[in-house]
């Protein structure tokens, strides 16, 4: 993948426009679903997405890192999306599951333990067990300090266990 | 239930696994990026054709005149560079740059004198004798140019003079010129002379410079002579001052002075007004060098101040040093009254006035007078003839408090002269109308038109300003009780003097009236009194008149107490009663 990755961005960096759409479908799943975590609304995360890999299109000639691209990435989509909750109104996902199956029910108490919790915390939790990003790198992309992060992935770890085990 | 970090992955991980991206996304981004580069595209394109554009309009204002009569934009760019050394050169300089730099450049009188006498501001003077010099043309050819139209730029192009040649001429007639300056003399051996003047505007002239001569009837000033009239007002210091006192001032070391005169030939001047000044000081050198600056900066200015002098042909502002010419093509209104005329302009107003500075001649070129218009009766033509047909300069106009009056003179606060009040000198009063000179007050503020005959400032017109207010005749009683008391006496004695005033209004009698042990009494009787017997029938003030020195006779007055202890009579009735019992009012009586 990361070999794949970096002959990829290496192309981009080229100029060779197919290119940026194989970069794309290499690191648009796992940006989505970091982004979802964040925001819970698809038609959202689509539009940051979007804004996201416009951004990314407008400096692919600058791209030579090609270990920090996906960190880069990441980041543009952070800083859209926070300005997309800005904008928007509160999130109330909604909680579309009520099937009898084990499974789903607790893809539901999951669903609705991450609707308790702040979208920056919510965050922190997608981009460390989503990603399985560093720490460092969370701070990065968040330009938050370590110790805030720690404590964001703290209390959103927390508050997902209380709402799983009691139901509150 | 035991929840470690791969439990949090596997339960996040779990409940992300349905959410994946549309298969349609990828179309969305592509699309859009396609739009963003399309207006990127476009943006580039417009801004391409806007660069162009100015590309092609600046080589072409390099080869076409586009600037109409000022030439191209290079020949624009070097008369702006020229005008900017020429602003550079006034300003150090100050006073008289033209001729100083006629005098560097080695030109000829006749030459200088042709560019102060042109009608170019000083910066475009020094321009054009600094470019005639470096192209070797006659100074009037250059004078003819400019004012044709041509720019600057236009102008050096076709005398073949470039912008180089003008920066060294300019350096080196600046260096010539600061080291001859009056300034730079005054420094080494006080023998500066401030640079004469001249400037006409058809027979009206006026000329600043140096003194030479004077006598009783004429003054010369840089070499032009006015005739000194009997009209002609002579100032100093801010005063009248005589021909015979100039002359021993002059004795005594230089003297300036700014003469504005009447051009009645080629040769002969009258002056109608001299200022004359001391020697320049170096505060009034620098205030000069400011007033140079300020007119370098641009030829017209705007003054605001309080009228401190006007005649029909000179207005001098608060604040502001130089008098201000007032000619045919100054505009004058004033607040409540539009379009109005120089006579309306009156000592004392607050004025904005345009003034076109040439050379250090400063002409008003509109005159706005911020004191709102109050309507005043003008002389009649007859009036003005009656005064022995004196010029329009001799009427002047002066306002201020009135200081001291009496029936012959009037004195205003801020004016030097005495002013001679006369049977024909008109009197109004603003809520009054036509008054009278007793109606004039110490305090008040007035607006005087003088008329100046020889020394003898004389008022053909007197408004004053304050309201009339009518006398309060109450308020001059100033009773001490104005409720009507009853007093009862014996009639001492029954007076008819019509005319006699009391203290309140004019009588018809008096009656005087005694009371036991008491000292007798004045009551007037009013024409409003009621005189009555003891029956109430009304008596004539003849009938109460045979009743005084008789005996014992009673009265009962009710009447009002004034304030110098006498009283109006408002009711007199004869009693029968003969006792001597005072009144029940005060008990005074």
């Amino acid at each position: 993948m990361d070999d794949e990755l970096r002959t990829v961005v290496t192309r981009v960096h080229s100029g060779e426009e197919p290119a940026f759409d194989e970069l794309y479908h290499l690191t648009v799943r796992q940006l989505y679903k970091t982004l979802y975590t964040y925001l819970l609304i698809r038609e959202d995360v689509e539009d940051v997405v979007q804004e996201a890999y416009l951004k990314l299109y407008q400096v692919r000639r600058k791209l030579d890192d090609t270990r920090s691209v996906p960190v880069y990435l990441r980041t543009i989509a952070i800083n859209c999306a926070r300005r997309k909750l800005r904008r928007s109104h509160p999130i109330t996902a909604p909680l579309e599951e009520d099937d009898a199956s084990d499974t789903e029910l607790v893809k539901g108490v999951v669903r609705e333990a991450l609707q308790q919790i702040s979208p920056a915390d919510r965050l922190v939790m997608g981009l460390f067990y989503g990603d399985q990003a560093s720490i460092q790198d969370i701070c990065r992309m968040t330009g938050e300090k370590e110790g805030t992060v720690k404590s964001r992935l703290s209390r959103a770890r927390e508050r997902l266990r209380e709402v799983i085990d009691h139901g509150t | 239930m035991e929840h470690d970090d791969t439990e949090y992955t596997d339960m996040l991980n779990d409940e992300l696994r349905d959410i994946e991206p549309d298969a349609g996304l990828h179309s969305k981004v592509r699309d859009r990026i396609a739009r963003n580069v399309l207006r990127v595209c476009r943006r580039n394109t417009a801004l391409g054709a806007v660069a162009v554009a100015i590309v092609l309009t600046i080589g072409l204002s390099t080869v076409t005149p586009v600037f109409g009569r000022n030439g191209t934009l290079p020949q624009v760019i070097a008369a702006m560079a020229a005008e900017r050394q020429a602003e550079k050169m006034s300003k150090t300089l100050g006073t008289g740059p033209v001729q100083q730099t006629g005098t560097a450049l080695q030109t000829s009188v006749a030459t200088v004198q042709a560019v102060s006498d042109s009608a170019l501001s000083e910066t475009d003077g020094i321009l054009a004798l600094v470019i005639s010099e470096r192209a070797n043309k006659p100074v009037a050819d250059v004078l003819t140019m400019r004012t044709d139209g041509l720019g600057w730029g236009l102008i050096m192009t076709q005398l073949d003079v470039s912008g180089r040649d003008v920066g060294e001429a300019m350096s080196q007639a600046e260096e010539v010129a600061v080291a001859s300056s009056p300034s730079a003399a005054s420094r080494g051996q006080e023998t500066s002379s401030k640079p004469a003047v001249s400037n006409s505007d058809g027979d009206k002239i006026v000329v600043s410079g140096e003194i030479t001569g004077v006598s009783t009837n004429s003054i010369t000033v840089e070499g032009k002579t006015f005739a000194i009239v009997v009209e002609t007002q002579l100032k100093y210091h801010g005063k009248p001052v005589t021909p015979a006192k100039i002359t021993v001032e002059l004795s005594a070391g230089k003297l300036y002075a700014t003469v504005q005169g009447t051009k009645l030939s080629e040769t002969t001047f009258r002056a109608n007004l001299i200022v004359v000044q001391d020697m320049l000081g170096e505060t009034q050198q620098e205030q000069e060098r400011e007033q140079s600056q300020e007119h370098a900066n641009g030829i017209q200015q705007q003054i605001r101040g309080n009228v401190t002098f006007v005649s029909s042909a000179l207005l001098q502002i608060s604040g502001f040093v130089p008098g201000i010419v007032l000619n045919v093509d100054t505009k004058v209104e004033q607040v409540g009254a539009g379009k109005s005329t120089v006579a309306d302009i009156k000592v004392g107003q607050t004025v904005q006035v345009h003034v076109s500075l040439t050379w250090t001649t400063y002409t008003a070129t509109q005159v706005h007078i911020e004191d709102k218009y109050v309507k005043l009766d003008t002389p009649s033509d007859e009036k003005i003839g009656d005064q022995g047909n004196q010029p329009v300069s001799n009427e002047q106009q002066a306002r201020g408090k009135v200081t001291a009056v009496t029936a012959m003179m009037l004195r205003i606060d801020g004016y030097a002269h005495d002013v001679v009040l006369t049977g024909s000198s008109k009197v109004e009063q603003a809520g009054a109308g036509k008054s009278t000179v007793a109606d004039i007050k110490v305090g008040q503020t007035v607006q005087v038109h003088v008329s100046l005959t020889g020394t003898m400032y004389t008022a053909t017109q007197v408004h004053i300003e304050d309201k009339y207010v009518k006398p309060d005749k109450e308020a001059n009683e100033q009773p001490t009780d104005i409720s009507v008391t009853t007093w009862q006496g014996t009639i001492f004695g029954v007076f008819v003097q019509p005319g006699v005033n009391s203290a309140s209004e004019q009588t018809i009698g008096v009656v005087v009236l005694t009371a036991s042990g008491q000292q007798p009494t004045l009551y007037w009787i009013l024409p409003t009194s009621v005189v009555q017997d003891a029956s109430s029938h009304t008596l004539t003030l003849a009938a109460l008149q045979t009743l005084q020195g008789t005996a014992a006779q009673k009265v009962t007055i009710q009447g009002r107490l004034l304030a110098d202890g006498t009283v109006d009579v408002v009711r007199i009735v004869l009693t029968t009663d003969t006792g001597a019992n005072p009144g029940n009012g005060n008990g005074k009586h």
